[in-house]
């Protein structure tokens, strides 16, 4: 990889760690991203030293390399959200992620928190999608047509053919409802951890 | 084992409903991800400044003062990342100067080579357009404007 690639590699990590947070963030009651002691460019730098100092055994394409250290960090962060203290913490206990120990409770197994069907039945993180689309019509649809594949996790042309409308709209909406459930996840964050 | 083959299939699960919901983040232009880092109030050289720093801290510990060498991955990265020093940065500022005047010029090149270029109105091609506004002829004057206005009357009559 040469120097740009490596730039944007970094990028594309914080975004995904932005992403999962800023869902995880939503999700429940409170908020836990400020509560688990690491920013998304914590977990990108620590999955780049993993990289970088010949933790994790990969050979293959730069593309091949990007799509798996985003894999590496997003089960990183599930395996901080899985421990005991990051719940404790929601409640206004401040620890730091290093320090958390593993939850092995029903309550807190991945697959009720980060399964797209049991995440879009979850009313706090249905809330903060009504939120970040509130005065966006498109945006409101593109929910609703997630939503209305109850048994199958629909690909962007599922969801094209659904709405009529063409495929590359999907990925705009995409990326609108990223950027906007990213600044609605921090903006709450933040104002919690300031509390 | 199964603990492992349990956290890689949360993981691919909570993989496919991002993609799902928001897209793949590698098939983003750079603009696109330096707009969405900036929803999530974070500022691209920031972040690199702020992982180098890291990488940078991880490197010395780990390695230098330990007399070690550092990892040619971890190298590259910290490489790649770096942020610019003093001097590259006012070479930047002199290289968007140098860019912006050389537009400025190009600029005002275009523009006055448009303007030579553009004939000028039918009227302002006969001498009589410079007198108009004259209150007072002199004699040279009438000279001028009588040998025009017979040159037009001739080519009128033929």
């Amino acid at each position: 990889m040469n120097e740009t690639e490596y730039r944007r590699l970094l990028k594309i990590l914080t975004v995904r760690a932005c992403r999962a947070l800023s869902v995880a963030a939503s999700k429940g009651a409170t908020w836990v991203l400020a509560e688990s002691g690491k920013s998304p460019a914590d977990y990108a730098a620590e999955t780049l030293i993993r990289w970088g100092t010949n933790q994790l055994q990969f050979s293959g394409t730069p593309e091949a390399l990007v799509a798996y250290l985003t894999k590496v960090m997003t089960n990183a962060i599930i395996s901080t959200l899985r421990k005991r203290e990051v719940k404790t913490s929601r409640n206004g206990k401040t620890m730091l992620a290093d320090e958390l120990t593993e939850d092995s409770s029903s309550q807190s197994k991945p697959e009720t928190l980060f399964d797209l069907r049991s995440l879009m039945r979850d009313d706090a993180f249905r809330e903060a999608l009504r939120q970040c689309s509130a005065d966006d019509d498109a945006l409101q649809v593109y929910v609703l047509a997630i939503e209305m594949f109850e048994d199958t996790i629909p690909a962007a042309r599922d969801i094209a053919s659904l709405l009529g409308v063409p495929e590359t709209e999907i990925y705009k909406r995409r990326r609108k409802l990223a950027r906007r459930l990213g600044k609605h996840g921090f903006t709450a964050s933040r104002r919690r951890s300031k509390v | 084992m199964k603990k492992k083959n349990e956290e890689n299939r949360h993981g691919e699960s909570f993989e496919e409903s991002l993609e799902t919901l928001f897209g793949r983040e590698a098939e983003l232009t750079d603009e696109e991800l330096d707009e969405e880092l900036g929803a999530c109030g974070i500022d691209s050289a920031e972040l690199q400044a702020n992982v180098h720093k890291q990488l940078f801290d991880y490197a010395n510990h780990h390695y230098r003062t330990l007399d070690r060498d550092v990892p040619e991955n971890l190298e590259k990265t910290l490489r790649a990342l770096r942020p610019p020093s003093a001097t590259e940065k006012a070479k930047a500022v002199v290289r968007t100067a140098e860019n912006l005047v050389g537009s400025f010029l190009d600029t005002a090149k275009t523009m006055s080579a448009e303007l030579l270029s553009t004939p000028l109105p039918t009227q302002t091609r006969h001498p009589q357009f410079a007198f108009r506004n004259k209150k007072e002829l002199s004699a040279a004057d009438k000279d001028l404007l009588q040998s025009e206005q017979e040159d037009v009357d001739s080519s009128d009559e033929s």
